[in-house]
């Protein structure tokens, strides 16, 4: 992916994060994260949103023990 | 009485060629003549038709000679009476008749023609049936070009016509001929024109890519064969006219649309997005030299810039104003350019640019082809009766047909796509039509996933099965399965007792032994994910990644340094506990292990595997391996390299037997070797940096226990596959490819003797590997693109690292919903049969001199030499002579033999500009903890290397080498040669070795081959060869040593 064209924050069902070219369609099973800027800027906003990195199935299972 | 006159510059090139390579027509034309409404033809008439037009045009009587250091053309007043070949073929049925006539005419193609003989074209009378007689006629290059066969074919037509009605032929008058023209430009190209023109180029092509290194099937040969291949086609009349339409759509014309589709897919090919494609100009500026038969043609380079992501519309408009700049500086002779800008002389890439364009005003049906290229793939576009025809010719050297049929499906591909959008980037527009991209992703996906599990549950429930059987053999020390389990189980639920929950990473330090087998598993037990650190890791490394990773409790061995404020578990201790299995807590979606990997920049930062992904992985190699219960596994990986996930877990799945080497153990093939025998080891791994150490180790043969190889971790050289089958023949060897962030490895080729290339293979099961371009659309078959790994064993990302996470996991467009591809940062390609080719990281590619350089290719180069040993190749600012490669080298012969040995045999088969700087012996190669070669730590080239740069003034030492330095010096206008000094590096070029040749031939008598003036660079060579053609029968050798005792 090219650095200096737009990008967009997404995120999975897992609510695992990424990154894709704000211009294009998501892959199936990927979704805005509301945030799109330099491919710098999205990656520091999932520094600081995606503070808990396990997949949100695991979570839940965990959280449920 | 002949005249004689310079030859043209271009002229001067071929008939060089001609010289050099006197067994290819290279640059023969050859074509029938259209005489079809003529039928029958009357071969006497065409005869005399033919002289007519031969008397008319000097060029059709010249030949060539080489006198007093020039080439120059000699005119001849008059020339024999032309005689057609008659081959009659009525005999033959029709089929077979047309069959042999195309035969006949790919043989007169191929002929050479002799450039001091007249005349300098020859033709042929075919009879096929008596009312159908084709002709076909072959020029040398030299006397005729692309025009000169139109006015030719017309002269002849007007001529046979004129001559069957008894009239005078109606032909155009002949102002000059080929010869004034030929003198004239000589005069034009001089001074300040010559100059600018130059200036003008200088600037243009500042900073080309030496070559563009299109991805061919077989690596450049060090000198090319000029053998070509014909590849042939036609677009639908739907897809012609819609390409006309968008050459009017983008005010433009069809060699402008096509030339940047033809870039285009060159530059998808190369990754390069500087394209420099040659195409040949009439060169009939002057009115006068339209109607004049010769060789006026010349060849401009075109500088595609299609870099910083144009859309098609815009990068057609730079190609068209590239044309147009290039064509107001068209005069200059292509070889002339290309001794100004390139004067040292490469055999093996075709100088400025290594592919051509052209569009072919008349028709090409007529041409024959034979059987050479004259650049690596030229693209001739016909638009004829509404179609658009495609004439590939392409290097065999490079490439297969197979492989120019996909260049050409991926041509037609672009250009359907720009037609249909020439506003999208044209980095994006497919090159695969939709089933082909299917069909490329289909060959990257393995079978499917393996069945869920975890690694702690599976190995209990063999425990359950084998509980006797060995599981750890270590020393004098046996662990059963009972006793391992056993004992992990009581140290769980220690760990759980203080505090460690599911999901927890827990720090293990310890030294190869049960206790560390024991730990793993222990961590596993209790829930958590074992983070392998290494003992032999400095204190700092240490405490950071103690810190990073999170973890709360630290396994390790009491002679082992403290780990600082953490909780602390001696592996020493055992504990009073229940030794049943525990109630699992984890599943497979759980993390297993985190492993640290370093990266090229930046902390090191641990990877978060799961235990889905180890399964699936093993079960992979059981299901191909076939492990048993009487298989012996070698655990002698350092914990903190992933490679030692398998060898822990994968016997103790399957009831094998692991045997850990002691520490310290795996850097010692002979502990290794009799670790093998003592134990009856069956299975190993090694990173080939230690696998070369260990089958250059003494009696290895005697390991006959071993019954396979596995190999990761690094490049495989053929070099080193055939080493092994040679010292351990019946032994299985596999290359396995993976990185740490995903689960070890996923892909598998097993190797077999004899192998040039060793892929890495075919995707495991459950796992997907794609070849990706920088838009995520699979690149075609052949063509190296970025390596991504999606499925089952992508591993969960970076601990705490969520930024890199997101950098470098990214969405797969081509997975379940949701699925997330790893970007492993490596350069790799598919091969037709569905096996990848790795290519080396997508960071590391260095570029020396303008040319891009893989280091692997010159180190193979140089491991060819029986007596290297191993050879690495570096990139270094530190070079003698500024930035650039220096080879090390486990030399085994002499020391001062090394550099000169070294040059000699990569002067063979690499290019100069790969040629490292200097030559460094070494008997060892620094190695990483894990075995692999760290490249950072070899010393700087002092010593040795430096002490042949060339530069150095070495005196004659016989008068045969005074003579030859004299004679150099001479020709060369320079005061003092020295015996070390290499002509083309003192500005000697192609001609001039003519002249040497000549020079030798007039003082020794001997008939130097021209070749070996390119090979044999030195004065000291040429010395030597000089006394070796005098000598003839002579044995050199023979005499020196008498010579010696004497």
């Amino acid at each position: 992916m090219s650095t200096d064209a737009e990008t967009k924050v997404v995120l999975n069902d897992e609510e695992q994060y990424s990154i894709w070219p704000a211009g294009r369609d998501n892959p199936s099973g990927w979704y805005d994260a509301g945030f799109s800027g330099t491919k710098e800027q999205c990656l520091e906003h999932i520094e600081q949103v995606w503070t808990d990195m396990r997949p949100k199935s695991l979570r839940e299972a965990m959280d449920s023990e | 009485m002949s005249d004689a006159f310079p030859a043209s510059s271009g002229q001067e090139r071929m008939w060089f060629l001609s010289r050099f390579e006197p067994d290819l027509a290279v640059y023969n034309i050859g074509m029938y003549m259209p005489m079809a409404a003529r039928q029958p033809v009357d071969p006497r008439r065409l005869e005399r038709a033919i002289d007519i037009v031969v008397r008319r045009h000097e060029a059709l009587r010249t030949t060539f000679e080489f006198r007093d250091g020039q080439v120059v053309q000699i005119v001849s007043p008059d020339a024999p009476p032309t005689v057609l070949t008659e081959t009659d073929l009525t005999h033959l049925p029709r089929a077979d008749a047309e069959a042999e006539l195309a035969r006949l005419a790919k043989a007169d193609a191929v002929l050479p023609f002799d450039m001091e003989r007249a005349p300098l074209f020859r033709a042929r009378h075919v009879k096929l049936a008596e009312d159908d007689l084709r002709q076909v006629i072959v020029f040398d290059h030299t006397i005729f070009d692309g025009v000169s066969s139109m006015i030719f074919m017309d002269e002849v037509g007007e001529c046979y016509d004129a001559l069957g009605e008894n009239r005078a032929p109606k032909l155009p008058d002949l102002p000059i001929q080929f010869a004034d023209f030929a003198v004239w430009q000589r005069g034009r190209l001089s001074g300040e024109f010559l100059e600018s023109e130059l200036a003008h180029w200088r600037e243009r092509l500042a900073g080309v890519p030496a070559d563009l290194a299109l991805p061919g099937d077989r690596p450049r040969p060090a000198r090319r064969t000029y053998r070509g291949g014909i590849q042939l086609g036609a677009y639908s009349p739907e897809l012609s006219a819609s390409v006309e339409r968008l050459a009017k759509e983008l005010n433009t014309t069809l060699f402008t649309v096509m030339l940047t589709a033809y870039a285009a897919v060159l530059s998808r090919w190369s990754g390069i997005d500087d394209i420099v494609v040659g195409t040949p100009v009439a060169g009939r500026l002057l009115p006068e030299t339209e109607p004049v038969i010769g060789m006026f043609v010349n060849a401009v380079p075109l500088r595609v810039d299609l870099s910083g992501a144009p859309s098609f519309r815009e990068a057609a408009a730079r190609v068209r104003a590239t044309v147009a700049e290039a064509l107001d500086h068209q005069e200059l002779p292509f070889e002339r350019l290309v001794e100004d800008l390139q004067p040292t002389r490469d055999l093996s890439v075709p100088p400025l640019y290594q592919v051509m364009f052209n569009l072919a005003i008349r028709t090409n049906e007529g041409q024959v082809a034979n059987g050479t290229a004259k650049v690596d793939i030229q693209l001739d576009v016909n638009m004829r009766d509404g179609q658009l025809h495609t004439r590939l010719e392409y290097a065999t050297d490079l490439f297969e047909p197979e492989t120019i049929e996909r260049f050409e499906t991926n041509l037609r591909t672009l250009v359907e796509s720009a037609v249909a959008d020439p506003d999208r980037t044209v980095s994006a527009l497919p090159v695969l039509a939709g089933d082909e991209r299917e069909r490329v992703l289909a060959l990257g996906a393995g079978g499917p996933e393996a069945a869920p599990g975890t690694l702690h549950t599976l190995i209990e429930a063999q425990a359950a099965a084998t509980p006797d059987a060995p599981a750890v053999l270590f020393g004098d020390v046996t662990l059963t399965y009972a006793e391992l389990n056993g004992r992990a189980n009581r140290l769980a639920r220690w760990l759980r007792h203080i505090g460690v929950e599911r999901g927890q990473p827990v720090a293990v330090r310890a030294e190869r032994s049960p206790e560390l087998v024991v730990a793993l598993l222990a961590v596993l037990k209790a829930g958590g994910a074992y983070v392998p650190l290494d003992p032999e890791y400095p204190q700092d490394r240490l405490e950071f990644m103690l810190s990073d990773c999170g973890a709360r409790v630290l396994l390790t061995q009491r002679h082992l340094p403290p780990g600082g404020p953490i909780r602390t578990v001696l592996l020493e201790d055992d504990h009073d506990l229940d030794s049943g299995d525990l109630e699992p807590v984890t599943g497979p979606d759980d993390a297993a292990y985190l492993i640290y990997t370093s990266g090229s920049t930046g902390r090191p930062k641990s990877v978060v595997n799961t235990h889905r992904g180890i399964v699936n992985r093993l079960a992979w190699m059981q299901e191909t391996f076939g492990l048993t219960a009487g298989d012996v596994v070698m655990q002698k990986t350092p914990t903190s390299f992933d490679v030692s996930v398998w060898e822990f877990f994968w016997p103790l799945l399957q009831g094998a037997c692991l045997v850990p080497v002691r520490p310290g153990g795996h850097r010692d093939p002979s502990h290794q070797r009799d670790l093998i025998k003592r134990h009856a080891v069956t299975t190993m791994h090694f990173v080939p940096s230690m696998l070369a150490l260990f089958l250059e180790e003494a009696n290895i043969e005697s390991c006959t226990s071993l019954r396979r190889v596995v190999c990761s971790g690094e490049e495989l050289p053929p070099r080193l596959v055939a080493r092994f089958f040679d010292r351990l023949p019946g032994v299985e060897l596999h290359n396995l490819y993976g990185p740490t962030e995903a689960a070890v490895d996923v892909s598998w080729h097993a190797c077999r003797p004899g192998e040039t290339v060793i892929p890495i293979g075919r995707p495991m099961p459950g796992c997907r590997l794609h070849v990706l371009d920088e838009h995520l659309e699979p690149m075609p078959v052949g063509v190296p693109g970025h390596l991504h790994i999606g499925g089952v064993q992508v591993a969960r990302g970076y601990a705490g690292r969520p930024g890199l996470t997101a950098e470098r996991f990214v969405p797969d467009p081509y997975g379940p919903p949701g699925a997330r591809l790893y970007a492993t940062g490596d350069l790799a390609r598919l091969r037709a049969d569905g096996e990848l080719e790795f290519l080396g990281r997508i960071d590391d590619q260095v570029k020396v001199h303008g040319w891009r350089v893989e280091l692997g290719e010159i180190e193979a180069a140089l491991a060819e030499h029986p007596q290297v040993r191993r050879a690495v190749v570096a990139l270094r600012d530190d070079a003698p002579g500024g930035r650039g490669l220096v080879a090390y080298v486990d030399w085994t012969g002499e020391a001062s033999r090394l550099s000169h040995e070294m040059r000699t045999g990569l002067a063979r088969t690499l290019p100069p500009a790969l040629v490292p700087q200097a030559f460094v012996q070494v008997t060892e190669f620094p190695l990483s903890p894990s075995g692999k070669l760290d490249r950072a730590a070899l010393p700087a080239p002092t010593g040795p290397g430096r002490s042949d740069l060339g530069t150095t003034y070495v005196a004659p030492e016989t008068p045969l080498e005074e003579e030859l330095c004299a004679l150099w010096g001479e020709l060369l206008g320079r005061d003092r040669v020295g015996i070390e000094d290499d002509f083309f590096a003192l500005g000697g070029h192609s001609l001039l070795a003519v002249l040497l040749i000549t020079r030798y031939r007039e003082a020794y008598g001997i008939e130097m081959n021209l070749q070996v003036c390119f090979e044999l660079t030195t004065v000291a060579e040429h010395a030597l060869a000089v006394l070796e053609l005098q000598l003839g029968d002579v044995e050199l050798d023979d005499l020196l040593a008498e010579g010696a005792d004497g």
